[in-house]
């Protein structure tokens, strides 16, 4: 898959057909309404896991790539399992080990919430296009120099994967040795190639654009139609009650 | 009347090499030419400065009755449409449709006028059919063609293809032989594919060492051997110009 695609998964389901703006304000309002859950309610957390898996569920994702895509979160991970035996207070026992009950929490609260914000954004990631998420946070009125840098950011880090693999390849069919260390060396004296050929390749590519008509903005506004009631409502209605459940647990906890 | 008018043109790379040295070109409304050299001639060079992509070292461009300079360079590269010769430099959107539409949005286009320009350009290459499908995932004759398109949809005066031929198989390249027949109405063809020069183009020019070494009708061009040899270019082993020229005239 290369990078260009991103984490996106072609489809035609309802998730799909939603509005790359309308998925982002979801989105962000989702996360929002997890962050504002106090870690005691347990079982909000629960709900909102039950909320994202029928999204996948309609999206047609599988469990495999959900998971194997989560594991960008490992590093909060490895601090959310560190907390227990970091953090000072009342001392509680499970089994052998003696750990903090506060710690217990705080762990508890980064996992669970880092969890849930992760598979929220895969939801967004997994059904729309990097295209459609730049159109859509134009739409949202995201300044446009920030989407320009993230346009080409996206554009180049597809050109310079390309360059490595292709002198990769080269490398293999005159007899280098692929495995582990021995390709470090043949990589690192490389690099300073790879960034020539890139930059030289972005000046061919930037001139094909400024052939043209290219003057420095994008017509990343051509796509995204502009999203209805029925679109808006669609979208919310997952933050709607996700923002019901944190209230309700605020609340009542 | 005449659609590009070069004069004293030079450009020095900042390296020192002298790419172009002086040429001196005047294409007329509706005429095809192919610009011939071999490798390293200045071909590349003398196209990029069509559409102003390059600053010249001396003289001048001018498409039709407009100079190529800082302020008018959006009016001339709609004028000039270039088709560079790797797709993979020029197709850049995530689908065909979209990138098609990436010139004409330049220019202002938007709705359903650019969609409008969009299928039809799609449709003057054949490619109506893959509009929704990521570029990378064509065949290289498909890509030429979506990147013809893509140039195309601006509703370009001069159609510039660097070497279009390269890289496709016989059936692909003839089609796109019959697409530029019947899409580009001044054709600049970069090539040293001399059989694709003699179908496609009425006038040929020799570029050798950043100058115009020969220029006259392609079929004289070819014909003459020893200009040929001179100058680094030699018709394909087993080519001969009499049938071709007779398949021609049929």
């Amino acid at each position: 898959m290369s990078p260009v695609d991103g984490l996106y998964r072609p489809g035609d389901s309802p998730v799909h057909r939603l509005r790359p703006q309308v998925k982002i304000v979801a989105l962000v309002a989702f996360t929002c309404a997890i962050a504002a859950t106090p870690r005691e309610a347990v079982w909000a957390f629960g709900a909102y896991a039950l909320l994202i898996a029928g999204l996948f569920a309609l999206a047609r994702v599988p469990l495999g790539w959900v998971l194997s895509r989560s594991l960008v979160e490992s590093p909060f991970l490895v601090l959310a399992l560190a907390f227990p035996f970091m953090v000072e207070g009342p001392a509680v026992h499970l089994g052998f080990l003696t750990v903090s009950e506060p710690g217990l929490w705080a762990g508890w609260n980064l996992l669970a919430k880092a969890t849930l914000g992760v598979w929220a954004a895969l939801v967004l990631a997994a059904t729309t296009p990097i295209a459609g998420v730049l159109a859509g946070l134009s739409r949202l009125r995201c300044p446009e120099i920030l989407l320009q840098i993230t346009a080409f950011a996206i554009r180049y880090a597809h050109l310079t994967v390309a360059e490595v693999t292709q002198m990769r390849l080269a490398r293999l069919a005159r007899c280098d040795d692929p495995r582990f260390l021995w390709q470090a060396g043949a990589l690192a004296r490389s690099l300073g190639v790879v960034f020539i050929r890139s930059f030289e390749r972005g000046e061919r590519v930037w001139q094909a654009m400024a052939a043209r008509g290219y003057t420095g903005r994008l017509p990343l506004d051509v796509g995204p139609a502009p999203a209805g009631a029925l679109q808006w409502s669609a979208a919310l209605a997952a933050p709607a009650l996700a923002a019901g459940i944190a209230a309700w647990a605020a609340v009542f906890a | 009347m005449s659609a590009l008018q070069i004069s004293g043109l030079e450009h020095v790379y900042p390296d020192g090499h002298r790419a172009l040295d002086g040429v001196d070109l005047e294409v007329r409304e509706g005429e095809r030419v192919a610009i011939l050299g071999p490798n390293g001639a200045g071909k590349t060079t003398l196209m990029l400065h069509l559409a102003g992509l390059l600053t010249a070292t001396a003289g001048t461009v001018s498409v039709g009755e407009v100079k190529v300079e800082r302020k008018t360079l959006a009016e001339i590269r709609r004028r000039v449409g270039i088709v560079f010769q790797s797709p993979d430099d020029q197709l850049f959107m995530p689908t065909v449709a979209d990138d098609v539409g990436f010139g004409p949005a330049n220019l202002g286009l938007r709705g359903p006028e650019l969609a409008a320009r969009v299928a039809a350009a799609l449709a003057d290459v054949g490619l109506s059919d893959l509009a929704d499908r990521p570029p990378h995932h064509l065949s290289v004759g498909q890509q030429r063609r979506a990147a013809l398109a893509g140039v195309l949809a601006m509703r370009p005066d001069i159609v510039v293809c660097d070497e279009p031929s390269a890289n496709l198989d016989p059936a692909a390249r003839r089609d796109l032989a019959a697409i530029l027949q019947a899409t580009a109405p001044t054709l600049l063809l970069v090539t040293h594919d001399l059989p694709y020069a003699l179908q496609l183009c009425e006038r040929a020019v020799i570029l050798d060492a950043g100058r115009v070494a020969a220029d006259g009708p392609t079929a004289e061009i070819l014909a003459d051997t020893e200009l040929l040899q001179r100058h680094r270019l030699e018709l394909p082993f087993g080519f001969s110009l009499e049938t071709a020229l007779a398949a021609m005239r049929a």
